[in-house]
């Protein structure tokens, strides 16, 4: 009797301890592990499109930062933003850190395309299709360093893909210039291998490698090749500054406007819009534009009427004060598209290029196609005279200012051209923002002078 | 594999078929029948247990005291009568009937105490173990019964961090060993483990208690395991203390006992807290906000309407929106149960209901139990049993405060008061971020509902008195269910959104199944005993949430109707086989030696260190019993522990923590008009090397009884060394990772803990007693890879060197008279403020905590009067930050409070708050609010009498008490807050005291009526 509990005892112990490396063995439903990502056809794809959506995170996140330097909105929230609008930049301020990291992320995401794709080899990927899209992440790679550089300076230029974390990234900031070198470097990769052809406005194709190019010879200085670069696009039919100023984001995706849009659905949904749209409107309202610009907006010779920059900005009433939202970003579910590059801004590249090359007249006249766009009156000898450098160059940066109001354009090009100090009252080193306080920490970076 | 896995589950169903066919019919040869009283008062005891020497048969005392033994042995025979509280007396029964008197005890030294599988006497405990009768607590109003222990078990910080009924409670045994691993104790219902995080997912800013699934009504006591010999043997799950909740049961051979308890009153918020909530009215808003402009060189916003403002300060009105939060809250607590037995099978059944109302509209917590165990002997040899906990629980947590949209205390308190909450037409106005609150306290929103079921079946085998095989297989299921529907006049659901909705359904099944062979024997003064067992587990969490947005209209709540609908689904699955083994040796009762040892491997952790080991060695020694103690009369007993052993910690951390991997989800177009394809990204990077965190904890203490057990007192002196702590080690992002997990890192905590109880006066009518522990835990984070930060505004964080929990904040230093501007420390004097002048300052640990009960008894009366407290605790005060932001948030962005009028005005005024200006108030990390929280708090004040039992008879029951309880009747504090035990749970379990929009502890008074039958 004793016996027989105990056998069955024994069983069942003995029985159990033999199952266990099995017993043991789990696997996610939710992930897949990293060696069977970016190993044939199917996952590259898809590699490729988790990085339009790492890309999209981060130049939302970019933009955003940008808006509130840019000295053109107010923070209806609580919390760190307030200190960036007030030019109080802090190395532990979460926003800068925040888009930092996001940044980073989509490079990583590019390196794992650039440096995993070359070694898969799939029969239904043929090398037109592998080079796609490894020139897209070249792209991305291209366009994250590049907005780095131009608001913190030289940046740490990770060209490998993260394989593990078990030791610490040893990679130093490069210079300035080093950065811009590899974003150059990144673009030169990336047409070389982007297919040519048919227009896709939301993935990268040769069109928006040679207008980040015209952009990146803008912050360089480097006029001739901006003009060339812009004049490229401005001359293809392809692309036109769509009329009226509403028709390139209130009605269509993808109008003739666009060069590069990162598309969103209902699934995926544009965060952004969720920021600009009153609560009324079922957002949070966190950025708003100030009222003086909302102001500025309504006036027609500003604005441009209801279908001109007039309508960047929404209102409601409530109890009897007029209150003013971004209106860039407006659907529901918020499927509105996140523009990255549009021929209004080629247009205001060369206008600039031509200025600086003495070019009066030809600036003149893309800065007088931007605003009869927006239908507002093109400047005559009546406004300034064309000669006269820094009126043109003022009139440059207010066309810039309102036609990118969200778009936050200001604050980068504000820097670039050193007038930031003067129009915002600050000290030299607020021209580039701190480096965040872990990586100073945790990533030995060296902090940008004034933040320690 | 698996299936064959399953094979001797089956032989061991058959089991009880052919125990059935041996049984025989017992042959009787004695009835004894007896009645066990108070030596003193003569009341009978209830529930008292009696013990048959030398064989199995036990039974209880009924509702008069009385009990009835039928057994084949013949008189004369040893009994062995105990019931807590009473010294254990041994009694010879020579004959029918007899009256049995049994004394009190202070000290409870006889109480059987349950431990790791097993029990032990109190007498001859080796580890640190605490026992706690609930009963005594089951009537203050919290939704958990671990909040309802608060201050009364020494060495466990217990908190209930807010005025919400049946949510998370702050719960910590002998500090905090781990930063992303998990630091609440292992719960064991019965002998099951059962889940004690948080399965919600909507509703993130207060998360709800699993613990309060169960009825306090059904407990019969609870065990917390302290120290390294009473945890080792749950090993890799023991880190944290291990917390054994033992429900009620019925007795064999008992009547049938009816039980009717219930307490039904009201709550509402202290009204002396309330004026630290107090708001600048609209004249004096304006007044401030004026200032502020015209500090700022801004145009007033408070300027004559006639010029485009918003009218003079004298112009503006007040509206109260504190006004549609607070409310009296109902509570109740029913319960009805029945317990009884035959010779061969008892039984518990216990039916309860629970409804508490928060003092903040429209929260809710409603708990509707079924409780069923059963224990049935077959035969000589086995006893099949099973424990079974059946619950609802419906929730209505709306959302107190923290985010933006639909939280009460941002749409109320937050909101300046000179803004009118409806328009003329009576439409209700959102200014700034946060909803109406007429809105969100009128609809309810948000809604949840827990089914949970815990339930075991055990079959004890003997085969010998020696030897003994049990087999237990359990499981823990619930499910979570919430839904919640934004209507359009909510911010969330405004058009062009139209009504928004979310429903998620959360299962998770928690499963065992455990084998332990027992041998115990004694040869002369050597009393052994060994334990062989082995462990199955499996969790199963699983989640499916949609979400819909564009409703045709607000009567439509389902997600079918809405136009746009997503879906979300997660899945997770860990496991863990066990074997483990105890030994403990007693020589004397003078030695005692325990010995454990357990090897745990989990389906967490990398495929390196999937084996965890985890001893424990402990010894005592009960000096009382040598002959040079023998006759030192005052000296009741005195007994010296110690103890070292290693413990483990895997909870808290995902089931899929160690490999790389990637996650999909980021779906992308190939062009306009196509549909997204599929997109993967990342989600970590791998870590084959993760292990578990190991604690080694060392324990030493002394036992004392004196004056015939009248004082007793216990002491604890420990050390828990935490390593490889389970970690998120941040990374520079430059990775493209923010953090890994990782083993990295080491904390310590050392403490004390000293528990005193007397018997101060006894009498036959009137008696006096009094319990009070104080405790000290020092927790230090001894090595960490870099500083880790927290809380929103990284408000907490860990640094090496320091404890958890401590405040990162720049040092305000004061204000300055002349100027009114804010003065900060400027640590590296550098002459400017930066992030290098932010340090640590202050932190969440108490320095002491405890309770003081004190029991009085005047013949049918009882009082008992218990007061909680802790000294040394620093809060955050989040709510005062933004009450004293000095105007920098705008006219309709932000309340000012009434204490913000004490800003800096005129040149020589002393003040704390700075003159109105941006650069004064742009820091929100000051050192200001963090405010000392040391409280003293009357926890309860119960009256009670009780019918003598004459009288209760006539009245056909057996017993009839009638009480009064009230609860928070006063709280001694010099915090500015509400209340100073409270906390949010941004920055998850590393945040403590961190006090932003949480309903503080409710006062409450409540009417009790007790009846058996």
């Amino acid at each position: 009797m004793k016996k027989k509990y105990f056998i069955v005892f024994l069983l069942l112990a003995g029985s159990l301890s033999n199952a266990c490396e099995g017993f043991l063995e789990v696997s996610p439903k939710h992930a897949i592990p990293d060696d069977v990502a970016i190993v044939d056809a199917n996952s590259a794809e898809q590699a490729v499109r988790g990085l339009y959506r790492a890309a999209g995170s981060y130049i939302q996140s970019y933009t955003l930062l940008n808006l509130l330097s840019g000295g053109d909105v107010t923070f209806n929230n609580v919390g760190d933003p307030h200190l960036i609008i007030a030019y109080n930049f802090r190395a532990d301020n979460a926003y800068f850190d925040g888009t930092w990291g996001s940044a980073y992320r989509a490079i990583n995401q590019a390196n794992l395309v650039i440096q995993k794709l070359p070694l898969v080899s799939d029969p239904t990927l043929s090398d037109t299709r592998k080079n796609q899209l490894i020139g897209e992440a070249y792209f991305f790679r291209a366009l994250a360093f590049f907005d780095l550089v131009r608001v913190w300076g030289g940046v740490p230029l990770k060209l490998n893909y993260t394989e593990n974390l078990n030791q610490p990234l040893d990679l130093p900031r490069s210079s300035t210039q080093e950065t811009y070198a590899q974003v150059e470097a990144d673009l030169t990769q990336a047409s070389g291998l982007l297919a040519t052809g048919a227009i896709n406005r939301i993935r990268v194709g040769q069109d928006a490698v040679q207008a980040l190019r015209s952009r990146l010879y803008l912050y360089q200085a480097r006029w001739a090749d901006a003009e060339q670069a812009a004049s490229a696009l401005i001359g293809d039919s392809d692309y036109e500054l769509v009329f009226p100023f509403s028709a390139w984001f209130k009605a269509d995706f993808g109008t003739k406007e666009s060069i590069l849009e990162i598309a969103y659905s209902a699934q995926n949904q544009n965060g952004f819009r969720n920021n600009l749209q009153h609560q009324t409107r079922g957002g949070n309202y966190s950025y708003a534009p100030k009222a003086a610009v909302a102001n500025l907006l309504t006036d027609p010779l500003v604005g441009g009427g209801a279908n001109g920059r007039q309508s960047l900005v929404g209102s409601i009433t409530q109890a009897g004060a007029t209150v003013w939202y971004g209106d860039l970003y407006f659907r529901s579910p918020a499927t509105d598209p996140l523009y990255v590059l549009r021929i209004a801004e080629q247009y205001l590249i060369r206008a600039e290029a031509r200025l600086r090359r003495n070019d009066t007249e030809g600036a003149l006249a893309d800065i007088n196609a931007v605003r009869g766009r927006a239908n507002l009156a093109a400047y005559t000898a009546a406004n300034f005279a064309v000669t006269d450098v820094q009126a043109l160059s003022n009139a440059i940066e207010e066309e810039r200012r309102f036609e990118f109001l969200f778009e936050g354009d200001r604050w980068p090009n504000l820097v670039r051209t050193g007038r930031a100090k003067a129009l915002f009252g600050l000290e030299d080193h607020k021209l580039v923002y701190p480096i965040p306080i872990d990586e100073v920490i945790i990533g030995g970076l060296a902090q940008n002078p004034e933040y320690d | 594999m698996i299936k064959n896995r399953y094979k001797p589950f089956i032989l061991l169903v058959l089991v009880p078929a052919f125990i059935q066919a041996q049984q025989t019919t017992p042959l009787v040869n004695s009835t004894l029948d007896g009645v066990v009283v108070d030596a003193l008062t003569e009341e009978p005891l209830v529930g008292a247990s009696l013990q048959l020497e030398g064989v199995t048969h036990s039974t209880k005392t009924d509702g008069q005291g009385k009990f009835r033994f039928v057994t084949g042995q013949k008189f004369p025979y040893t009994i062995f009568v105990s019931y807590i509280g009473y010294k254990t007396q041994r009694v010879v029964a020579d004959g029918s009937p007899i009256t049995i008197r049994l004394e009190q005890d202070a000290t409870l030294l006889d109480d059987v105490v349950v431990v790791g599988y097993g029990t032990r006497s109190k007498r001859n405990l080796v580890g640190s173990v605490s026992k706690i009768d609930p009963k005594s607590s089951q009537s203050i109003p919290e939704g958990s019964f671990d909040a309802q222990l608060q201050g009364r078990i020494p060495g466990v910080q217990i908190a209930s961090n807010t005025g919400i009924p049946g949510q998370d409670v702050f719960i910590r045994v002998r500090g905090t060993t781990s930063i992303n691993g998990a630091n609440a104790p292992l719960y064991i219902v019965d002998g099951v483990y059962i889940n004690s995080s948080s399965l919600q997912h909507i509703n993130q800013e207060r998360t709800p208690s699993p613990i309060a699934d169960l009825n306090p009504s059904d407990i019969e006591s609870v065990e917390v395991l302290k120290d390294a010999v009473a945890t080792a043997i749950y090993g890799s799950r023991g880190a944290n203390g291990v917390i054994i909740i033992t429900t009620k049961s019925g007795a064999y051979g008992s009547k049938t006992k009816v039980n009717l308890a219930t307490t039904t009153g009201w709550g509402w918020a202290p009204p002396e807290r309330l004026k630290h909530w107090e708001l600048a009215n609209g004249a004096e808003f304006a007044t401030l906000i004026n200032e502020y402009n015209r500090n700022m060189g801004q145009a007033l916003y408070f300027r004559p309407r006639s010029e485009g403002g918003a009218g003079l300060p004298e112009e503006q009105s007040t509206y109260d929106r504190m006004a549609y939060v607070w409310q009296t809250a109902a509570i109740g607590d029913y319960n009805v149960s029945v317990d009884g037995g035959s010779e061969s099978v008892n039984y518990y059944v216990g039916l309860g209901h629970n409804k508490q109302e928060s003092i903040w509209r429209p929260i809710d917590f409603q708990r509707t139990s079924f409780k069923f165990n059963l224990n049935a002997r077959l035969g000589n040899r086995v006893t099949l049993g099973s424990s079974n906990t059946v619950s609802g629980v419906f929730r209505n947590p709306a959302r107190a405060a923290n985010g933006t949209q639909g939280t009460l205390l941002q749409s109320s308190l937050n909101i300046p008061t000179h803004l009118p909450i409806f328009d003329e037409q009576g439409k209700p106005l959102i200014w700034g971020t946060p909803d109406n609150i007429a809105v969100i306290t009128d609809e309810s929103n948000v809604k949840s509902k827990t089914a949970r079921y815990i339930g075991n079946l055990f079959l004890d085998v003997e085969l010998s008195k020696k030897l003994k095989l049990k087999s237990n297989w359990g499981l823990d299921y619930a499910n979570f269910d919430e839904a919640e529907y934004w209507e359009t006049d909510t911010k969330t659901g405004a058009p062009p959104v139209n009504g928004s909705a979310s429903s998620s359904l959360t299962r998770n099944l928690n499963w065992f199944n455990e084998q332990t062979i027992n041998y115990t024997d004694r040869i002369a003064s050597h009393q052994f005993n060994v334990l062989l067992g082995n462990t199955l587990q499996g969790e199963v969490l699983q989640n499916t949430h949609a979400f819909g947005t564009n409703f045709p209209s607000d009567a439509f709540r389902l997600i079918s109707a809405a136009a746009n609908q997503t879906a979300n689904e997660s899945f997770s699955e860990a496991r863990l086989v066990s074997f483990f083994t105890a030994a403990n040796y007693n020589f004397d009762d003078r030695y005692l030696l325990e010995l454990t040892y357990r090897a745990d491997a989990s389906s967490k952790f990398g495929k390196n260190n999937r084996w965890g080991f985890f001893p424990s060695a402990g010894a005592a020694w009960r000096l009382k019993n040598e002959s040079f103690l023998k006759d030192v009369s005052f000296l009741s007993d005195l007994k010296w522990r110690i103890g070292y052993g290693v413990t483990g910690n895997q909870e808290g951390i995902g089931a899929y923590a160690s490999p790389g991997l990637w996650t999909a989800g980021s779906g992308y177009p190939a062009a306009y008009g196509s549909a997204e394809g599929p997109g993967i990204v990342p989600l970590q990077s791998p870590n084959p090397d993760l292990k578990w965190e190991r604690t080694a904890q060392f324990n030493t203490g002394l036992d004392v009884s004196l004056f015939d057990n009248r004082l007793g007192l216990e002491f604890n002196w420990y050390h828990k060394y935490t390593s490889d702590v389970l970690l998120a080690v941040a990374v520079s992002r430059v990775t493209g990772f923010s953090s890994y997990m990782s083993n990295y890192g080491e904390i310590s905590n050392k403490g004390f803990e000293l528990a005193i109880t007397s018997a101060n006066i006894r009498t036959k009518d009137f008696s006096w007693n009094t319990a009070f522990n104080i405790s000290q835990n020092r927790n230090l984070v001894e090595k960490i890879a870099a500083p880790m930060n927290f809380a929103t505004r990284d408000v907490v964080r860990i640094e090496q060197g320091k404890p958890l929990y401590s405040f990162w904040m720049y040092n305000q230093l004061g204000v300055d008279p002349q100027t009114g501007d804010i003065i900060y420390e400027d640590v590296n004097e550098d002459g400017s403020i930066t992030v290098a002048d932010r340090y640590l300052i202050e932190d969440a640990w108490p320095s002491y905590f405890g309770g003081l009960t004190n029991d009085f008894r005047y013949k049918g009366f009882d009082l008992n009067v218990f007061l909680t407290y802790s000294l040394g605790n620093y809060l955050y005060n989040l709510n005062r930050v933004f009450g004293e932001r000095g105007g920098t948030l705008g006219a309709i962005n932000r309340s000012l409070w009434k204490s913000q009028l004490d800003r800096w005005t005129t040149p020589g005024q002393i003040t704390d708050l700075p003159r109105l200006t941006s650069a004064n108030y742009s820091i929100y990390q000051n050192s200001r609010y963090v405010e000392d929280g040391s409280f003293l708090r009357l926890r309860q004040l119960a009256l009670g009498y009780t019918l003598p039992k004459v009288v209760a008879a006539k009245l056909k029951l057996s017993q009839l008490r009638f009480s009064v309880i009230a609860t928070n009747l006063f709280l001694l504090t010099g915090y500015t807050g509400l209340d100073p035990e409270t906390n949010m749970g941004v920055g998850g379990d590393n945040s403590q005291g961190y006090d932003y929009g949480t309903p503080p502890q409710p006062r409450t008074f409540q009417f009790g009526v007790n009846l058996s039958l």
